[in-house]
Formats: structure tokens, sequence, C-alpha cells
């Protein structure tokens, strides 16, 4: 059987407004800043192990640098790259040794819309310490959302090249896919190419709250929110970053163990956005338009220099 | 070795079989960790499972999870096991 992504590892994006962007996720968004060098800082979660789940990069554009998923191991990673390259997908780099904060294996390409992926393996944990009841922080990466004009497309490459699953489908314009038993670590929303969302997990229905409690009190501006989606049963509150991008608490996400008898929905158009209707905006501009799309992605097709 | 109960609130799908496949594969990963588990009870009409486990911290016990099929636990607590004589229940 081919080689699965095990997990949704870090975002990457680039901003113009690097001082605001660090900022925001140090001191507002709960994030622990692990490394930097010019231009460049690395943020891991403290429940997560993974070495970093954002990395932010100064620019004169704002992009997707990277959205990085594991491998099983190095033959995998191996593997995985000879198949895409088969398949003609281009790359952005070629296996190999791992500069960025513990190491590994592994490569990076553009996926069908441009987007740079990378897929690593054997990188170094880090320590992590279970949250304890009443942390406001996020305790891992919980998913990331992305725009293509042609979803169905995008869906199928992630299930056939990387071996995703499907958890759903939202009409034929919002595909969700899983790679760990959590509902969802990626979904494809139809739209020109660009960021969506990225999401960040708390511990759960308490911590949630009091976290977007702690995050309007700031006067950051949610979007929408608090509300809970159909799909994933899953909680949401969407905030706006300093450089326009969403960035969203959530709570736990369903799980799917028993892939065997899962059988993916098709959520029809009437689906309520929010099933606990307590969904409102708040700390937004007077001109509702500011700020609430991320603009189109500059970096398709374009490596990240680091 | 300290106890501790583990609360996974949100399975969906969980029927017996799946979970036990999932346990065995604990049972595969946790002396790496020096964890045991020991009992589990699962209610699959709401996906709700309690996992009873001895690890020497919860990270341990998080980590086996993550490793065997990445069905994290929502929840985890340290407790102490207690019992009731049978003339105490009424």
């Amino acid at each position: 059987m081919q080689a699965r992504v095990t997990h949704l590892r870090s975002a990457a994006i680039a901003v113009q407004d690097y001082e605001k962007q660090v900022s925001f996720y140090e001191d507002t968004w709960g994030l622990k800043k692990t490394e930097s060098e010019p231009g460049v800082s690395y943020f891991a979660a403290e429940g997560s192990p993974e070495q970093y789940i954002v990395r932010v990069r100064k620019s004169d554009t704002n992009r997707i640098d990277f959205l990085a998923f594991g491998l099983p191991d190095a033959e995998a990673v191996d593997e995985v790259a000879a198949n895409l390259a088969e398949s003609g997908v281009k790359f952005a780099s070629e296996p190999g040794t791992l500069a960025t904060p513990g190491g590994g294996y592994g490569f990076r390409f553009f996926d069908p819309d441009g987007r740079v992926v990378e897929l690593s393996a054997d990188v170094e944990t880090r320590g992590f310490r279970v949250l304890d009841p009443r942390e406001d922080i996020p305790q891992k990466l919980s998913h990331v959302v992305i725009y293509s004009e042609n979803p169905a497309a995008v869906v199928d490459f992630y299930q056939q090249k990387l071996g995703f699953k499907l958890s759903g489908w939202l009409g034929d314009y919002f595909g969700f896919l899983r790679c760990t038993p959590d509902f969802h670590s990626l979904a494809i929303v139809k739209g020109e190419p660009r960021l969506h969302h990225v999401s960040f997990e708390l511990r759960g229905y308490d911590e949630y709250m009091r976290g977007v409690g702690r995050l309007l009190k700031q006067g950051l501006p949610m979007t929408y929110g608090i509300g809970k989606h159909t799909p994933a049963d899953s909680t949401f509150a969407y905030f706006i970053d300093p450089n326009g991008n969403t960035m969203e608490y959530v709570a736990p996400q369903e799980m799917i163990i028993d892939d065997a008898s899962y059988s993916p929905p098709v959520w029809g158009r009437e689906t309520p956005g929010d099933v606990w209707n307590t969904a409102f905006s708040k700390n937004m501009p007077e001109d509702p338009t500011i700020g609430r799309e991320t603009e189109p992605d500059k970096g398709l097709w374009v490596a990240p220099p680091v | 070795m300290p106890l501790f109960m583990d609360v996974h609130n949100l399975l969906r799908a969980a029927n017996a079989e799946a979970v036990a496949a999932a346990k065995a594969r604990d049972l595969e990963v946790q002396a790496k960790y020096g964890v045991k588990y020991l009992r589990y009870w699962l209610d699959s009409s709401t996906g709700h499972m309690f996992c009873l486990v001895e690890a020497p911290t919860r990270e341990a016990a998080f980590q086996v999870h993550r490793e065997a099929h990445g069905a994290i636990a929502n929840e985890i607590y340290e407790v102490i096991e207690g019992g009731l004589v049978p003339e105490d229940v009424t």
C-alpha cells in the first residue's frame, strides 16, 4: 500500500507586517516562539510535540510559504517523492536533510494549484505537556483550509497521491480530508487559490470559550463565532490577524476511528452554518469588507526562499 | 506508578471491533514509553470511551495513543481506585 501522510505538522506563511504578526502569535494567540533568524520566526504549541506548528516569514507579499505534513519514515519519503515525480508533479526541493527546527528528511513540491507542500519524516520531537483544565491557549494545530477553483480535483489529488481520506463534502464546494482520526486536517473550498483559514485547537469547550473571551477582550476582530458547524461537530471562532489572514480557535473535533464503517456524508447547501445559533461578529471595522478576505496568494508556483 | 483515567468524548463510528483494534495497537507501542493500558469502557452510542492506564506521566499516556492510532484523549485525570464492599451497596 502506498505510504500515507501521518499528520499535519505546520503552516508556514509570509506576511508584509512581520513584527505585528510575530507579536500576534506570541502575545495574543498563545503560541510559544521557539526559534528565530532574521525575518523568520517559528512558533510551537505547548501541547504539541511538533517543533513548530506555525512559521512566519517577512516578505513583500502575503502568501502561504508551505503546508507541512508528516510521513512514517525516510523510506516513505522517498517512495512518495518517486510516485509524485512519476506523475509529473513539480518539485520545490528534492528529498534531503531539512534545515528547519528538528531537522529530518523531506522535500517540497507544488500541489495542483501551485501551493508548496512539505513532506518529512524523522523530525525530532519537542517536549510537550498535557494542558490543564482552564488553560486557554492552543494545544495543537487543528486544520488548514485552502481555496481552489477546482476543489474536487484537489481533494482527489490529496487522496490519491498522499493517502488522505475523505471525511465529507459540503455541497460540491467544500471537501474535508483527514490523515488522522480527526475529522479534518485539511479542507478545500471553492475560490481563487489562497488561504481560507488556519485553525488551532484548544483543550475543550471551557478552554475554547475562555480563549475566545480573552481575544475579544483584547479587541481582536472576530468575523464569525462563537458557534458550531455541522461537519466535524466542530466549534468555531474566526478572527482576523494583523495581516488580514483568518485564524480560528476551535475545540476538539469529531474523531473517526473506524474507516471501514464510515461513509462520508454530503451536506446540502441548506445546512446551517451554526447549529448553536450563537454566532455573531464583534470588534469588526465599520466597513465589514475590510479585512474579511485573505488576499490572493502571490506565492503560487514560487518556492519560498527559506 | 501513577494511575490515570483518560476520556475520549468525540468518537464517531466507534464500534467495539474498531476500538479493540485501536487498543491492540496501544499494546504494541506502550512498552516504549513505560506505559500499561489496563482496561477501557466504551459507550459506542455516544462515542465516549474511558481508558484506565498506568503511566509515568500524562504525556507518556498521550504519546502512546498518538503513535498507535492518533486518537488522542480529550482529557486525562490522575485517579485513585476505590471500591464498595457489598454491604455498602443498596
